[in-house]
């Protein structure tokens, strides 16, 4: 560590003295040509490699730029052949010709700490760039990733904030986050990603393998997802730029419940199940029945039993309807609960931007505002953000920046209640004057609440203000050298204030309540990079060495109070006025760092042969009472088979084959989980003297301390090819990989006579290997028509290979010893050998049936409820008779994607996707949630005696005492999203001096289709909304 | 303008490299800081840093009371399994498929053991184990610093109290159960199942340091020397030493600090809404005065030695009994089991703030503990007695038809329940969990914060002298004492204006259950002593209606489950309940299964499950001495 401080501050100050002699820079003018008509192309970037200097070619195709003798100048254009060019010490005038090319191999990728050909490329990374997403409008970086990366799921929201989890290359953890690691503009970010204005991304890179991750170390094991900003580009005068949308959110399959008709049949139906297996009401279930419909032969004396008034009242109170519901039934007042709580959302979004040069300053300044609601009423995400990034050309060796990002979230949104479920139809949503809200609908509170009583009382400001910053500064230094530092401060300010007002019935008991909460985060980063590239005959080095450090700091406290007098008119402005008894307060500030060290060789042999060798060590202070620090190498291989004489074809232009092999970290716990907490609470004892009570704090431990505790490791093997076959016509890769996780940080369940039900611990090991497939066709490419396909396949399957290396003896029948096996973690459902998502669980067979009435006693049951497979068949249902069924996690994923151009102008595309072979628990079949005798219900089909149905079980049915789950396939094929743009052609726009005017209209969540799956959406498991949008862009 | 920009541009361009430049020469010493990356807990306690002082010893004992008062407070409450599973009740709900009436589909190793509709013997096994790790934490730190040393000894008595406590209910509730001595600090999943008579020997072992040193002056809600002796009592008598038992028991009675309160005293009872007010019926007794929530508390109070506390006026730490809620019958259910008048309309509102306010007044149970005829007739032998004393027991048929609906038109309204119209026929279908009787004057706590009453915060006794008498009187029956168990009996019995009893010979094991059921209904862990009682009989062989038992066949034939089939009748009659499940109970479970998951996590020891589960067959035998290491 010393000696590499000393080199550092050697080289800086080295750098400082030698920079005044050293004088090889000039400036480059030139011509970027097509090759096809050489007529000079706009928009070429002109780069100087491994530098942050970069230009952008004008309307004639002229280019003026400065570098050094030695470097290597990049043009690349969208939809042409990226070139490069060594400046020599005669270079001055330069005429490039790009050749026409939908060759996606010349995109630049950014990788860990600087950025990559695609071409030359070692690791598997997928790339999207702005122009893939542009008429989608994507409301968050969640709505960009999903589908659009092979290996890497996004999962959905129904939230108006939106958004997703991510998980790449399947689940290795099995307590941890598998979140990825976000990388904003080359530094680790540590915000929220509904701070990210998606309308600012450029490109974002998804590194998937180990080889790649691993320059990330400890926080790589999920992936790294790296996000480019903007900025502003060389284009003759500033561009503005505005773009707007406005569109509606409709709620889809939030699972339907009894409507006003159908609810008191399915009562009497609950009524008579209810009764019919009891020996003393079995024979009288007409007394359920509608007394103008009842069964032959019975009276309407027999029918009345003794009770007297209408025999309509009886009826409905019978089928537990209470006095309200009966009024509002007779009156035909129903309520569609459902119409209450759910909403067509509006949702709008507006961006402007400013960008562009000037002399050696360019910038890139964007505000934006977001305004949706959610489907569900009270439901409701605003944020503005805004962006500057700045890059200033000093001199010519030195080149300093700022990415400054402002975010303003407000989540002061209360949404309704949504267990509607619960609700009859017939309650009624006021009192009887009409105007006040009614506690309970059904003026049951046991049964009901009014999904939208607690809302009305209630005042909330929950806000969260976030800025984060990169100050950078590069030097360039002799020899092909560049020193490049990032200093990163993140600002995160929190404020919950909450009233919850002594209007409300329940809450003026205690005069209503207020919490105010604050919390502040400041997290300081650090990066120092030291660059070195050197290019000789046909070699090229890269050479990257990394020092990083971070500081997490927190301070939050929060206030509670109520008994509010003389009231609680002020809300939760006065906390002062709350009864000093009732004061309740806490505070929790936090403390964590982490270092970082790392370098990398990256090695080219006439473009052909490439290697990538790497070393991190990182450090996290939550390990710090052992195991602060951890190693993470990684190897990658890099062969363009193509580029081999005896292998190069017409066909198959293109064709790399790579290999890598890498470590990863996962340090996602919480920074004190290796601790043993104490926690603090009141007790109150009395004085023997006077009887006066008085609290004392009581302290209680726990958790089990671990300081052994250190970090999760992910290996992973990774053979990829990469194709392209007729120059791009067809291109694609296929990734094989194969990963080991260790020292997983697992919540170890322990038996409880350790007083502890779990402790943080590391251990075992699980394996992922899965095949990604991704395949890209320029179908068809004519003057007024094109057709672009992208398709790619996913398939993962994990195992666990060890847990806590526990022994067992294996016995055979006879009770001699075998052999040994590892145990499994029999309560936590984990087993070694299978994956960490199987189903162990009892087999649901089918339902009683009537004529089976003696089988189902045996285990305490009737016909009409589910039946279990009873294995050995001993009459009883134990973890004896479980039987592994499947998955929840999906074991295959496609996409598909589909983009024409008609005319130049109309775009079309759609995407669909599919998520196959798992399933999850369905226990609305079981139609025993709740008290449906006092409430409502999800509309499930269940079995009567006339419907014998092995799918469902009759209404209210017994279990026989075992803890038992419905399973059903959730596979399902989606089609995801339809955009149509129209973009005005430039002649019309000339005249009106603008620069671009598109109009666009996308839906979001057309349907899909999951034929074993019903009442809600298969992939949210409730309710997914469909979004229509419609919007412009415009740029003068 | 251009110029002005440039200048502009130029300052940017210098500050912000100059910021960053600097920055980065000042950061670089991060990276290579030993210190940089030590844990540094900023808002927590460990137990490195806070159990050092003896503040904080007592503070770690409040954990050890709170949690006692776990077992009774909240809804759904631990403390129902106990009941549930005895003489003197059984599940009550019905409205919910799952529930708790037939013991054996539900109580088994893989069955759900942790239901608060259901059972949960679970949360008893686990508790007991967090209890012990909160006794072990202050155990284990007690001789960690400088301090005096009575003062030690009595913190140090206090702890091996509550220890004591967690074992004496593990090895009834489960029987053999692994020992552990030391707070935990590293995994471990070796356990092995002790012997219960171990344990109790070293428990007893533990309560004779305690009784020496633990103080009855303490702030109540503190384990006294009195508590510490009566725990003694029972360890005493489940070991079958029964001359210790008495010995101990009356150390507590003799010892001058305690007395059975005889009078009135502290203030009287006044319920919340107008059913007692609007009626002019005050309660006041000395029963009623001892079960009110006021009067637990106080200095006079002279016959508690152990309680746990809530205060209203105390937010931080109040928590509510909902007792109400638990215990008092559904007398408000709705729908088809409903309440109806004679003349067939529906009957009863739980409705607060109504004309009559019964809900207010005694609150609204969901009747999840309907007695059985044991405990709701057989057991009243005195008319006089304070406990089944007119609105100190209530009985349905003092509650009163309130349906607003009625009022005015219906001459019902306001008139006393009735179970049957002029013709004989039954008013309400379910007579489980609508219609039984209740000790009002033990389960009541005014609720203000709940708009439907289901009980508030309040003290709960958790040991009373009047037990210990009982206790003594149990130990004196078993040595074949029963004129003295009888004096003892009779000293309970009278204080509740009860005649005393004088023939000796009609006194015997059932006379004491019966008393206790009178006296400590929800107070005694009901299905604890019987299973302890259960082991007496087999330990001393002792005949119980001309029936032995042995320890070799307890799963078999045991006292517990004869006394079951003979008091409940329920369980003997396999009662049918609303949702279709039939009460039922098996001999086997005198003891509850130790859950599966537990024996399944320990994987480098054997945890024996209990005779008559699932898994029995791969026991092996527990250890007959306490580890070495646990000492």
């Amino acid at each position: 560590m010393k000696r590499i401080r000393l080199l550092l501050y050697g080289m800086l100050a080295a750098m400082l003295f030698i920079q005044a002699a050293y004088a090889q820079t000039k400036t480059i003018t030139g011509k970027v040509l097509s090759s096809t008509d050489s007529l000079g192309i706009t928009g070429v970037t002109v780069r100087v490699k491994d530098r942050n200097q970069q230009t952008v070619t004008d309307n004639e195709g002229d280019f003026s730029i400065t570098a050094n003798v030695g470097e290597t100048l990049v043009f690349s254009s969208i939809g042409f052949g990226a070139k490069e060019i060594v400046i020599n010490n005669e270079t001055t005038q330069l005429n490039i010709f790009l050749d026409a090319s939908s060759d996606r191999l010349d995109e630049v990728v950014v990788i860990g700490y600087g950025e990559q050909r695609r071409r030359d490329l070692t690791g598997a990374i997928a790339s999207v760039s702005a122009e893939q997403f542009e008429n989608e409008r994507p409301q968050n970086i969640a709505d960009i990733l999903r589908n659009n990366t092979p290996g890497l799921a996004v999962g959905v929201s129904s939230s108006a904030q939106g958004g997703g989890s991510f998980e790449i290359r399947g689940n290795n953890s099995l307590r941890t986050s598998t979140d990825p690691l976000i990388v904003l503009d080359g530094v680790i970010y540590v915000g929220n990603l509904s701070d990210i204005n998606p309308n600012d991304v450029e490109s974002i890179d998804v590194m998937k393998d180990a080889s790649s991750a691993a320059i990330y170390g400890a926080r790589s094991a999920n992936g790294v997802i790296q996000i480019t900003t903007k900025r502003g580009k060389d284009s003759g005068k500033p561009i503005i730029s505005f773009n707007s949308s406005i569109g509606v959110a409709q709620p889809t399959r939030y699972g339907k419940v009894y409507g006003a008709d159908e609810f008191v049949n399915w009562r009497s139906d609950l009524m008579k199940s209810l009764n019919y297996y009891n020996p003393t009401t079995k024979d009288k279930l007409y007394l359920y029945d509608d007394p103008n419909d009842l069964p032959s032969g019975v009276t309407l004396d027999e029918w009345r039993g003794g009770l007297a008034g209408e025999p309509l009242d009886i009826w409905l109170s019978r089928l537990g309807l209470r006095p309200l519901e009966i009024e509002n039934y007779k009156a035909g007042k129903s309520i569609d609960w459902a119409d209450m709580i759910y909403q067509q959302a509006l949702r709008q979004d507006h961006n402007v931007s400013l960008s562009g040069r000037a002399n050696a300053l360019t910038y890139f300044v964007s505000l934006g505002y977001n305004n949706n609601e959610g489907v569900v009423v009270g439901d409701q995400f605003k944020t503005i953000r805004n962006r500057i990034n700045i890059d200033a050309d000093v001199t010519s060796w030195l080149k300093v920046g700022i990415n400054s990002q402002f975010a303003r979230r407000d989540e002061s949104n209360v949404n309704a209640g949504t267990n509607i479920q619960v609700i009859s139809p017939w309650g009624s949503m006021y009192e009887d004057d009409g105007t006040t809200l009614r506690l309970s609908p059904v003026d049951d509170l046991v049964a009901a609440r009014n999904p939208l009583y607690d809302r009305a009382f209630t005042d909330r400001l929950l806000d969260i203000t976030t800025i984060t910053s990169t100050l950078f500064a590069q030097v360039q230094l002799p020899f092909g050298i560049s020193y490049q530092a990032n200093y990163t401060p993140h600002f995160n300010m929190r404020r919950y204030f909450n009233h919850q007002s002594s209007e409300h019935q329940e809450w003026g008991l205690f005069g209503g309540q207020v919490d105010r909460e604050h919390t502040e985060n400041f997290t300081w980063q650090l990066d120092n990079l030291i660059k070195w590239s050197h290019r000789f005959n046909n070699h090229q080095l890269d050479a990257t060495v990394l020092i990083n450090a971070e500081k997490v700091q927190g301070w939050g406290d929060n206030l509670s109070v109520q008994e509010f007098a003389p009231s609680d008119v002020l809300g939760y402005h006065n906390v002062g006025a709350g009864g000093s008894d009732t004061r309740n307060m806490g505070s929790d500030d936090i403390y964590s760092t982490r270092d970082a060290l790392m370098g990398r060789l990256n090695y080219a042999f006439k473009d052909r042969y490439m290697a990538t060798v790497a070393l991190r060590r990182d450090g996290f202070s939550a390990f710090g009472m052992r195991n602060p620090r951890a190693y993470f190498p990684t190897v990658a291989l890099g062969w363009v088979i193509s580029d081999e004489r005896f292998l190069q074809s017409n066909i198959l232009t293109y064709g790399k084959l790579r290999l890598s092999w890498g470590e990863n970290g996962n340090s996602a716990i919480g920074i004190y989980d290796a601790l043993s907490p104490i926690g603090i609470s009141q007790y109150p004892y009395y004085s023997l003297e006077t009887g006066n009570p008085y609290e004392v704090n009581r302290m209680f431990v726990e958790r089990m301390a671990n300081h052994e505790l250190k970090w999760e490791r992910t290996q992973q093997l990774n053979l990829g090819f990469d194709f392209s076959i007729k120059e791009g016509l067809l291109d694609g890769s296929i990734d094989l990989y194969r990963s080991t996780t260790l020292d997983l940080l697992v919540d170890r369940s322990l038996p409880l006579i350790n007083s502890y039900a779990s402790v943080t611990d590391n251990l075992g090991k699980i394996e992922n290997r899965g095949i990604e497939f991704t395949l890209n066709a320029a179908i068809l490419k004519r003057e007024n028509f094109s057709w672009n396909s992208g398709f790619n396949f996913t398939v993962n399957r994990n195992k666990i290979v060890s847990l806590y290396g526990n022994m067992e003896e294996v016995l055979d029948d006879e009770g001699n010893v075998t052999g040994q096996r590892e145990s499994d973690d029999i309560p936590n459902r984990w087993f070694i050998g299978k994956a960490i998502d199987v189903i162990w669980a009892p087999k649901v067979l089918g339902v009683w049936q009537l004529g089976e009435e003696e089988q189902a006693a045996e285990y305490g049951q009737y016909p009409g409820d589910f039946k279990l497979k009873d294995v050995d068949g001993n009459g009883v249902i134990n973890q004896e008779d479980y039987e592994f069924q499947g998955y929840r996690e999906p074991q295959f994923r496609w996409n598909l994607r589909q983009e024409f151009v008609f005319f130049k102008n109309l775009e079309f595309a759609f995407n669909m996707y599919a998520q196959l072979g798992y399933k999850a628990t369905f226990n609305r079949a079981k139609n025993s949630d709740g008290f449906p005798e006092r409430q409502n219900a999800f509309a499930t089909e269940y079995w009567t005696p006339e419907n014998p149905t092995n799918r469902y079980s009759r209404l209210y049915a017994l279990t026989g005492g075992v803890p038992f789950d419905i399973y059903r396939n959730k596979s399902f094929v989606r089609l995801d999203r339809i955009s149509l743009a129209y973009r005005f052609p430039q002649r019309y726009l000339d005249t009106v001096n603008l620069k671009s005017l598109k109009l666009f209209f996308n839906i979001q969540n057309v349907g899909f289709w999951a034929p074993d799956w019903e009442q809600t959406d298969p992939q949210a498991e409730g309710l997914y909304p469909r979004n229509y949008t419609f919007g412009v862009n415009l740029s003068l | 303008m251009i110029t002005d920009m440039k200048t502009i541009y130029k300052k940017i361009k210098f500050v912000v490299w100059g910021a960053v430049s600097s920055l980065a020469f000042l950061m670089i010493p991060y990276g290579c800081n030993k210190t940089f990356l030590n844990p540094n807990p900023l808002s927590i306690f460990t137990p490195e840093n806070a159990m050092t002082t003896v503040a904080s010893l007592y503070n770690a004992l409040a954990a050890c009371d709170i949690q006692i008062r776990e077992e009774i407070y909240g809804d759904a409450p631990p403390y129902l399994t106990e009941l549930m599973f005895s003489d003197l009740c059984v599940e009550g709900m019905n409205d919910n498929p799952g529930t708790n009436q037939n013991a054996t589909l539900m109580v088994t190793p893989t069955g759900n053991l942790n239901n608060g509709n259901g059972n949960q013997i679970l949360w008893h096994i686990e508790n007991a184990y967090r209890g012990l790790r909160n006794a072990h934490v202050v155990i284990d730190a007690v001789n960690s610093f400088e301090m005096d040393e009575t003062e030690r000894n009595s913190i140090l008595g206090m702890a091996y109290f509550h220890r004591a406590m967690r074992y004496y209910r593990l090895t009834h509730q489960f029987g053999d159960v692994p020992y552990v001595g030391k707070h935990i600090v590293s995994p471990r999943l070796d356990f092995q199942t002790t012997r219960r008579e171990v344990i109790l020997r070293k428990m007893k072992e533990d309560l004779e340091f305690a009784v020496q040193w633990v103080s009855d002056n303490v702030d109540k809600g503190r384990p006294t020397k009195g508590a510490c002796g009566h725990l003694l009592t029972k360890i005493n008598l489940a070991l079958g030493e029964f001359d210790d038992a008495i010995a101990s028991a009356s150390a507590v009675i003799n010892g001058g600090v305690y007395a059975l309160m005889r009078e009135p005293f502290g203030v009287i009872p006044q319920e919340e809404g107008n059913y007692f007010s609007s009626r002019g019926i005050v309660r006041d007794d000395v029963v009623a005065r001892l079960h009110w929530f006021a009067n637990k508390h106080i200095p006079e109070n002279k016959e508690v030695l152990y309680m746990v506390n809530s205060e209203e006026s105390l937010p931080s730490s109040r928590v509510n009994l909902q007792t109400m809620r638990q215990a008092v019958p559904f007398w408000s259910k709705t729908a088809a089991k409903q309440i109806y008048t004679p003349d067939g309309r529906p009957g009863m509102s739980d409705q607060a703030g109504r004309e009559i306010d019964l809900v207010r007044s005694f609150g609204r149970g969901i009747g999840r503990t309907p007695p059985t005829v044991y405990h709701a007739f057989e057991i009243w032998d005195d008319p006089n007695d304070l406990r089944h004393k007119q609105y100190n027991w209530m009985r349905m048929e003092d509650l009163v038809y309130n349906h607003p609906d009625l009022n005015g038109s219906n001459p019902y309204y306001g008139k006393p329940l009735q179970l049957r119209d002029e013709d004989g026929r039954v008013l309400t279908t379910d007579t489980i969990g609508n219609w039984y009787g209740w000790p009002h004057y033990k389960l009541y706590t005014p609720d203000p914060r709940t708009v439907q009453p289901r009980g508030g915060a309040g003290d709960w006794y958790i040991f009373r002298l009047a037990e210990t008498y009982l206790l003594r009187a149990e130990a004196y029956w078993w040595k074949g004492q029963p004129d003295q168990a009888m004096v003892d009996i009779n000293e309970v019995r009278t204080r509740a204006h009860c005649a005393p009893y004088t023939d000796a010979n009609q006194i015997d094991i059932g006379t004491v259950l019966s008393e206790r059921a009178r006296e400590l209904y929800w107070e005694e862990p009901r299905r604890t002593e019987l299973t302890r009682i259960a082991f007496i009989f087999a330990q001393t062989g002792k005949a119980f209606n001309g029936k032995t038992y042995s320890s070799s066949t307890f799963g078999t034939a045991n006292f517990y489950y004869d006394w079951l089939m003979e008091k409940n009748n329920f369980f003997r009659d396999h009662v049918v309940a609303f949702n279709g499940q039939t009460y039922e109970i098996q001999s086997y479970h005198v003891l509850w299964p130790i859950p599966q998951s537990m024996i399944d996590a320990n994987t480098l020891g054997v945890i024996n499950q209990n005779f008559g589960y699932d898994g029995y067959a791969d026991n092996v035998p527990p250890l007959d001495a306490i580890p070495a290491e646990e000492l």
